[in-house]
């Protein structure tokens, strides 16, 4: 048991449920009368104290305890969902997930914080006119009028709820004591009475030291709701007897307690009337009454209920696809384990290795020439290519998360900006690389602040152009041959071309004579020191910002395009690689040396015929005619400054990038490799056209060509040469 | 050493000290159940015992039980804050005769 471990997994979970509830928060903003958004926060409020009871993280408590009692009335419709509830809880999550901070740092809070603790605390308090009333009893009872009336009808004296417990013989062994549950029950309410059940234990000889053979009967007074005196008992649910019975219970749910638990040959009917839960004749009565059930045992306990005109079926109902939900939630929730990312890196460092040492097998195996050692090979590389595909999978994570984060992004930037904006947000399942992931949160949080900003005009422009009074700003999120796209557009008033030229006059970055496509104007945007917003706020238009985004994008090979029109919006498309560690690479070889480009981004491979071989040298003309279509080439070996002749039969490697094509004429074809991308050192950081270098099977090496940035270079030669012909 | 046994021909005396839960409860088990006499008296000094869990307080139960069964004397001595805590929170004073200063012989 290392609390250590155990206090990190809290902190996790609680800042993923303060995730879910702002999430939820957003969703009731917009739809107030969302039932399931206001249990999911209740669940989340309540879960994190409940958990921070066995840390006996105090300050937790104490304030999510009033957060919740609102909450509880939220629940019950005592208290409508208005927007000011929503700003409410909304700073009641931020002020949590500060306590979490606090607790991640294993400090106390210091006083700033628990001023912003007290004034919360007094507007939670407004809330709660009257002490919440005490909750009813069954699990969905507090939703159904019908259930008052049932528990009145056959009930017991005691206004004491009763829980009966049997720890799992797991329980120690998980690091559980179940005292202090005892302890949290303390907190919550107060124990009446308990009886320690120890007719489990078995003899000294018997007995092993770190099972657990506990049980306890307990009478126990508390204004707590029966979904909150479970959730004590979450952690331990799993291999734990629990039965809870709420207050003035029927007899018949002693019974059925009694009945399950009675083959610990005890009897529990009398430990129930010494912890006072049941006064003698209740005892009798419910001995009598089990009696006939038991002659009558094929029907279900439900049925028996419902035939007794005990329960409304209308209850019953309710609490089975109750049950059916919990069990739900239970099994999705054990389909996950959580990993250290490191161990992961680990997995993909040594599946890259066992990659590089299959294809030195293979090479080895091709030499020999033995058929039998080429099929063997041949079966180890297609499962090496599985392997390597689970690994990268299992670091594939879906953009939602970080697109949700958004919504509340969105929400107060334009509570900031008083403007009317709406997010709508596709494409949420895509998937791509965990790191690649992390490192795109910046610059799209700048992309979405600056569009807000700059792009969606205020809401009297917007009607004035007959446009709607609220803005949209849209994420979206495909995947597109081999890389992921990422495209952030609104519905504004686009770029404004001539401003930004001017802008970028005055500020030097280019000549007034130089004559510019739209598209090189917009791309103007990126450059350092550049900002339009004709007032600076604080948000943005203080000029940093696009560069370091553009910088950050094309760190990861990514590039971003935009395409604006004018009035009617504008869309910034950041492109990515799905991962940086592994692709799947077409080999190709120039004199001696051997290159990879991204097989997903080649489309076809053509020969370079020797008459357009020629005007290329005579004429210095880079581009061929592919089926009617302009193909712009790069000769490598030019672009490499190799020696030694070209062969007499040349090829073009015909690649496709962001909706361009571009020709590679290589020497040699060679054919398809699984390639792990290795980064240069640091002397070649300023190499262009290079991403990296791979090992072949050989030992040798072979450099892998950044495409999107060979492209940009072979454009601007086929320009010129356009601009040329043209003339 | 978690727990001291020492035997004499009218009783067997426990003395636990230190630490009393889930990480040792292995170990102060399997010593007991080699040298812990089955037919004498138990006494168990619980003085010097500064922290106790389940665990621990289980073992105790099951030695407690053993003499029930075996109709043997059973005294619980000067137990420290940390047990009398979880006797309290249990409600096992009286199953532990801890109000009792003389033995309780099971009935």
């Amino acid at each position: 048991m290392q609390l250590d471990e155990s206090l990190q997994i809290y902190i996790i979970e609680s800042r993923d449920l303060l995730q879910q509830m702002e999430e939820a928060l957003l969703t009731l903003e917009q739809n107030p009368e969302d039932e399931e958004k206001i249990n999911a926060i209740f669940r989340a409020a309540h879960t994190i104290k409940g958990s921070a009871g066995l840390f006996g993280l105090d300050f937790i408590i104490s304030f999510t305890h009033v957060a919740e009692s609102v909450l509880d009335k939220v629940r019950n419709g005592q208290i409508p969902v208005t927007e000011e509830v929503v700003a409410l809880f909304l700073e009641v999550g931020d002020f949590i997930s500060k306590l979490i901070d606090h607790v991640a740092e294993g400090t106390k809070p210091d006083a700033d914080t628990m001023v912003v603790n007290d004034g919360l605390i007094n507007r939670l308090n407004v809330y709660l006119g009257a002490p919440p009333a005490t909750a009813s009893a069954l699990p969905v009872a507090s939703q159904n009028d019908a259930s008052g009336e049932v528990e009145s009808l056959d009930g017991v004296e005691t206004s004491c709820w009763h829980i009966s417990l049997r720890f799992g013989p797991d329980t120690f062994r998980s690091g559980m004591d179940p005292f202090s549950f005892l302890r949290y029950m303390n907190t919550m309410g107060k124990i009446v009475h308990v009886a320690t059940i120890t007719q489990a234990l078995p003899s000294l000889e018997g007995m092993d030291a770190e099972s657990c053979y506990l049980g306890f009967e307990i009478s126990y007074e508390s204004q707590a709701s029966k979904v909150e005196i479970e959730s004590i008992f979450d952690f331990v649910r799993d291999d734990c007897d629990i039965h809870i019975l709420p207050p003035h219970s029927q007899v018949q749910h002693y019974i059925d307690l009694i009945d399950r638990l009675s083959n610990e040959e005890m009897k529990l009917g009398e430990i129930l009337v010494k912890c006072g839960t049941l006064t003698p004749t209740e005892l009798e009565a419910a001995l009598a009454k089990q009696a006939d059930v038991a002659a009558d045992d094929k029907q279900p306990i439900g049925e028996t209920l419902v035939n007794a005109q005990l329960v409304q079926p209308a209850v019953v109902n309710a609490a089975l696809e109750k049950q059916r939900q919990v069990k739900e939630t239970k099994n999705s929730e054990s389909n996950f384990i959580r990993i250290d990312a490191n161990k992961l890196d680990e997995l993909i460092n040594l599946v890259g290795e066992l990659i590089i040492a299959g294809a030195g097998a293979t090479l080895i195996a091709d030499r020999i020439g033995d058929s039998a050692m080429n099929e063997a090979t041949s079966n180890i590389a297609t499962l090496v290519e599985q392997v390597r595909d689970s690994a990268l999978a299992l670091r594939m994570v879906q953009i939602g998360a970080t697109f949700s984060r958004f919504n509340r992004v969105v929400r107060d930037v334009s509570k900031e900006l008083g403007k009317d904006i709406r997010l709508e947000i596709s494409g949420e399942e895509t998937e791509l690389d965990k790191t690649v992931v992390e490192k795109i949160s910046d610059p799209l949080t700048h992309l979405v602040r600056n569009s807000m900003d700059h792009g969606i005009e205020s809401a009297e422009a917007r009607v004035a152009k007959g446009k709607p009074a609220y803005g949209t700003l849209k994420l979206n999120a495909f995947h597109d041959s081999g890389s992921i796209v990422i495209e952030v557009s609104d519905d504004g008033a686009g770029l404004n071309r001539d401003k930004i030229l001017a802008k970028a006059i005055d500020k030097g970055l280019v000549s007034a004579e130089q004559s510019l496509s739209d598209k090189d104007i917009y791309n103007l945007i990126f450059e350092a020191g550049f900002s339009t917003a004709d007032a600076v706020s604080n948000l943005s238009g203080r000029g940093v910002g696009m560069d370091v985004v553009k910088r950050n994008i094309q760190a990861l090979r990514g590039t971003i395009d935009i395409q604006s029109t004018p009035g009617l919006g504008c869309t910034m498309s950041i492109r990515l690689p799905l991962t940086l560690a592994i692709i799947d690479g077409f080999l190709v070889g120039v004199a001696d040396s051997s290159y990879v480009v991204p097989l997903d981004m080649v489309v076809e491979c053509i020969e370079l015929s020797a008459e357009d071989y020629a005007s290329s040298v005579s004429d210095k003309r880079n581009f061929i005619n592919l089926r009617g279509e302009v193909l712009p080439y790069l000769k490598l070996r030019d672009e490499f400054e190799c020696k030694g002749e070209p062969p007499t039969r040349q090829n073009i490697v015909v690649m496709q990038y962001a909706n361009q094509k571009i020709g590679l004429v290589v020497d040699k074809l060679i054919g398809e490799f699984q390639t792990v991308i290795k980064p240069l050192g640091k002397v070649f950081e300023h190499v262009k056209g290079i991403g990296g270098f791979t090992i072949l099977g050989s030992g040798s090496v072979a450099l892998v060509l950044d495409v999107p940035r060979m492209m940009q270079l072979a454009n601007m030669e086929s320009i010129k040469e356009q601009a040329l012909v043209e003339e | 050493m978690p727990v001291m046994i020492n035997t004499n021909e009218a009783r067997c005396a426990l003395t636990f000290s230190g630490e009393l839960n889930i990480y040792n409860v292995a170990e102060t088990l399997a010593q007991i159940k080699a040298e812990m006499s089955k037919t004498l008296p138990i006494y168990v000094d619980l003085s010097e015992v500064d922290e106790a869990d389940a665990a621990g307080l289980q073992i105790l139960m099951a030695i407690r039980l053993h003499t029930l069964s075996h109709g043997l004397a059973f005294q619980l001595e000067n137990p420290s804050e940390a047990v009398m805590a979880l006797i309290e929170l249990s409600d096992m004073a009286g199953f532990f005769g801890v109000t009792q200063v003389l033995t309780d012989i099971a009935a």
